[in-house]
């Protein structure tokens, strides 16, 4: 059972992240078409070689966007499908990819997320998601039952999540800020990271306002423009090609409640199952794993996923990140091309920089950051509220 | 201190041999020391006024134990405890005499083994049962020693 | 934009329009018992459709919450610093909800919350939220506030709350170990001289008087954790029912002993509410709660069960 591992990241694009967008706005469907060029010019694949796309919701269309996306760029499909797990869809969409064509299904599958601004329609129309992630349409359960009490957004949940962790294992503030001061350190290496050249200090961190009781500003990821996008090819074409393919070796996938306030353990989440199921597949131990890009929303995020994934005991993670060097330049490389905190988050994209960022260094394209004689790698998708997991295991050989 | 007393040397209906008792406030404060009771109400008499009491109050729980030790000292150092209850229903203060009495209820066997019921109480000067309480002791039997 | 207000389905209007009387209504399964929140048309736990609606006293704890020290949307920016929380109603569901009537500094996660119906500006929408169980832990700051509380229904002595308190357990916790010397010490205090407790030539060993149990549980405390009068301001592992009736005697006390204790025995002692029953006398209602606590040695073996009596009145 599971992925045989013969299907490989073979070439990405990942836009250079802007917090006032420069270019004009395109529309979603104009944006896709963009990333898969880009993304293809990156693998070496011409365009009338791919037959299968995975997409998030396209905005211009409600319905059919994948036969959109694919009469638009005029593309002939064996496998197209549409994901919708929050942060967790780009590592979604790459096992996805990777299966279909393991089935047969497809043999070069592009999987792209937009996250640039939509040009606006002369005449503007209510926003379509007025509550963010929580939905307020009418028997939505969000509705209904969380938004009237003001439970919207993400910060709340998180730091609901924080501090449930808090009362039962302890908090210390300064490990938490240390995550997001190694990744910091990784980001000064990276040109496109919306932060480079801008280091801190666990000070700088903890003196940032409190946005939601623990979590502070510079703990959270900034939103801004861009969009991510890589390709997948199977065994024989990836092997015909001038750079490393990165092989999708095993994948786990976990969800059971869209709001925290309804987990049946807050503590535990959804990433533990995922991580094991993946690292399972892949018949590779955490010992293997020679980076890490474990998503990043929050730094409460990459605290509760290192211990859930086995990284550290659960209650040990604050002790982990003190004891470890999360930098690029590490012993436990995390998110090191600065991870979205110090990066941006570019929406729906987000996750697939952190796809990105564990094929780069594979591939060996990572420069400065490069984490010498990396060959594997564990990559994790988080979504909603802790409430979406998908972990992947890639590997160069 | 204490003989032992043998299953076939009771009889239901025998009185246990009257003991008294006076606590003084050295005691109480014995007391509170082991029992780590901070309370005020066993030693500030000002604060025990407060408390609409005419002065500090003996502690409940010591009235208890020293009905448990009249029991214990009655059955002998071989005798068992089994159960005790007691309830306090009224106050006694400092250097008050005090009284402790018992009968024997009831001879009987209990998973095999001679036990006896007692009732057993602590009174005042005035004969009021400020501390009723019953006990279950379990006797070694001539017969099978 | 006006704030959002919740508007109920066919399957949630029960809810609503219980919650706008005062009153919280959750679902329970018919087939196995789930009680679940929020309403729905089958019950999670096995998608049986056959559902019952039962009255609950809407208490529980704190499971988490957060202060949000920026809007959650704008919308929500007159509610900052909102105090976003995760109910754990006592019949176990969790639900969404903010706390009401408190100070920031009094929040604990595993605080006991009692709810408090509050009428939204649009005169029709109740919303639940929460406040404090303990009422000297609530605040009035609310009150200046546009939202204003219903009045709380009435309750009796005996509301499902309290009954709900019936078989639970308090935190297990293991006293001091025996000594020779703590024992001698107990000995002197009741004036109980007798040499199997003391004399240390003893064949076997002395051994502790029986009342003697309790002793390792009674700490030591530093002075800021005794309140005014003297007394400890909590005592671990005690767990006691939300009776209202303010006052509380000692009713008594039954023990039964299984084994000696001797010096080097370690004890844990875990209570347990046995029972609670209401009785009406000439002076009012009282309330009997009897607490179970077990003790148990080092080994694991039953030394005592004890029955304490407490009434409320």
């Amino acid at each position: 059972m599971g992925l045989r591992g013969e299907a490989a990241v073979v070439g990405y694009v990942e836009l250079k992240p802007e917090k006032k967008p420069s270019g004009p706005p395109l529309t979603s469907i104009e944006q896709w078409a963009q990333l898969t060029r880009l993304a293809l010019a990156d693998a070496g694949i011409d365009k009338r070689e791919v037959d299968g796309i995975v997409t998030s919701s396209i905005a211009e269309s409600g319905m059919f966007g994948p036969a959109t996306l694919a009469e638009y760029m005029g593309l002939e499909l064996g496998f197209a499908e549409s994901i919708d797990l929050g942060g967790a869809s780009a590592a979604g969409a790459v096992w996805r990819a990777a299966a279909a064509i393991e089935l047969g299904a497809a043999d070069v599958v592009v999987c792209a997320f937009p996250g640039g601004p939509l040009p606006s329609p002369p005449e503007p129309k209510p926003h379509p998601f007025p509550f963010g992630a929580s939905s307020a349409e009418y028997g939505s359960p969000q509705a209904e039952f969380d938004i009237p009490y003001g439970n919207v957004a993400q910060n709340c949940g998180y730091a609901q999540i924080a501090n449930r962790y808090a009362s039962r294992y302890g908090y210390d503030p300064r490990a938490l800020a240390k995550i997001a001061v190694d990744q910091r350190t990784s980001a000064c290496g990276n040109p496109d990271a919306l932060f480079h050249g801008k280091p801190i200090t666990i000070e700088d961190v903890l003196a940032s306002p409190m946005i939601s009781d623990p979590i502070h500003m510079l703990e959270i990821v900034m939103p801004v423009a861009g969009g991510a996008a890589v390709v997948l090819a199977g065994r024989e074409r990836a092997g015909r090609l001038r750079k490393r393919p990165v092989w999708v070796r095993g994948f786990g996938e976990r969800l059971a409640f869209k709001t925290p306030t309804y987990a049946a353990d807050l503590l535990r989440t959804p990433i533990a199952e995922a991580a094991r199921r993946a690292i399972a597949m892949a018949g590779v131990r955490h010992d293997d794993l020679d980076m890490v890009s474990i998503y990043d929303c929050y730094t409460i995020t990459v605290l509760m996923t290192l211990e859930d994934a086995g990284f550290c005991a659960k209650g040990e993670g604050a002790r982990f990140v003190l004891e470890h060097d999360l930098s690029c330049r590490g012993d436990f490389p995390c998110n090191t091309w600065g991870g979205q905190l110090s990066f941006g988050q570019t929406g729906m994209a987000g996750g697939m920089h952190h796809v990105i960022d564990a094929t780069r260094q594979i591939m060996g394209r990572a420069g400065a950051n490069q984490v010498r004689a990396c060959d594997t790698a564990l990559v994790t998708g988080n979504g909603g509220i802790m409430s979406e997991q998908a972990v992947l295991i890639l590997q160069g050989a | 201190m204490s003989e032992q007393r043998y299953y076939e040397d009771v009889t239901e209906g025998m009185e246990l041999p009257t003991a008294t008792r006076s606590v003084g406030t050295t005691q109480m404060f014995l007391y509170s020391a082991v029992t780590r009771n901070a309370h005020r109400i066993h030693y500030d008499e000002k604060y025990a006024q407060t408390e609409r009491l005419p002065t500090i109050l003996v502690h409940g729980p010591l009235q208890g134990a020293q009905l448990s030790a009249f029991v214990t000292a009655w059955m002998g150092p071989k005798g068992f405890l089994k159960k005790f209850a007691y309830s306090n229903r009224g106050m006694a203060f400092p250097g008050e005499p005090l009284t402790l009495k018992g009968r024997v209820l009831k001879k009987h066997s209990m998973d095999g083994r001679p036990a006896v019921d007692l009732e057993v109480w602590e009174e005042n000067a005035k004969g009021e049962r400020l501390v009723p309480a019953s006990a279950t002791v379990l006797l070694p039997a001539r017969a099978l020693t | 934009m006006k704030k959002p207000v919740p508007v109920p389905t066919p399957a949630t209007r029960p809810f609503w329009n219980a919650l706008a009387e005062g009153k919280l209504r959750l679902q329970q399964c018919r087939a196995c018992s789930t009680v679940f929140y929020y309403p729905r048309t089958c019950c999670p736990a096995c998608l049986s459709p056959e559902l019952d609606w039962r009255e609950v006293a809407g208490t529980g704890t704190l499971y988490t919450y957060t202060i949000a020290r920026r809007p959650t949307h704008p919308l929500f920016a007159d509610e900052v610093p909102q105090r976003l929380a995760v109910v754990e109603l006592d019949e176990g569901p969790k639900l969404t909800s903010t706390l009401v009537n408190l100070r920031d500094e009094d929040i604990r996660i595993g605080m006991r919350l009692a709810p408090v119906f509050e009428k939204q500006a649009d005169g029709r929408t109740m919303l639940l939220r929460f406040q404090p169980a303990d009422e000297s832990l609530r605040s009035d700051a609310r009150a200046e506030g546009g939202a204003r509380q219903a009045p709380l229904p009435e309750v009796s002595a005996l509301t499902p709350e309290v009954l709900a308190y019936v078989g639970r357990t308090g935190e297990a916790v293991t006293g001091y170990p025996v000594t020779a010397e703590e024992i001698r010490r107990y000995c002197y205090a009741v004036d109980d001289l007798d040499p199997r407790w003391l004399d240390l030539a003893t064949p076997g060993g002395v051994s502790a008087p029986p009342m003697f149990v309790s002793i390792p549980f009674d700490i030591d405390r530093p002075l800021h954790e005794l309140s005014e009068d003297g007394t400890a301001l909590e005592h671990r592992g005690v767990i006691f029912p939300p009776v209202t009736l303010k006052r509380k005697l000692f009713g008594g006390l039954e023990i039964e002993w299984f084994r000696e204790l001797r010096p080097g025995d370690v004890l844990t002692r875990q209570y347990r509410v046995l029972d609670i029953v209401e009785r009406r006398g000439a002076s009012g209602p009282s309330v009997f709660v009897r607490i179970e606590g077990t003790y148990c040695n080092q080994h694991g073996e039953k030394v005592a069960v004890e029955v304490n009596t407490i009434i409320c009145r």
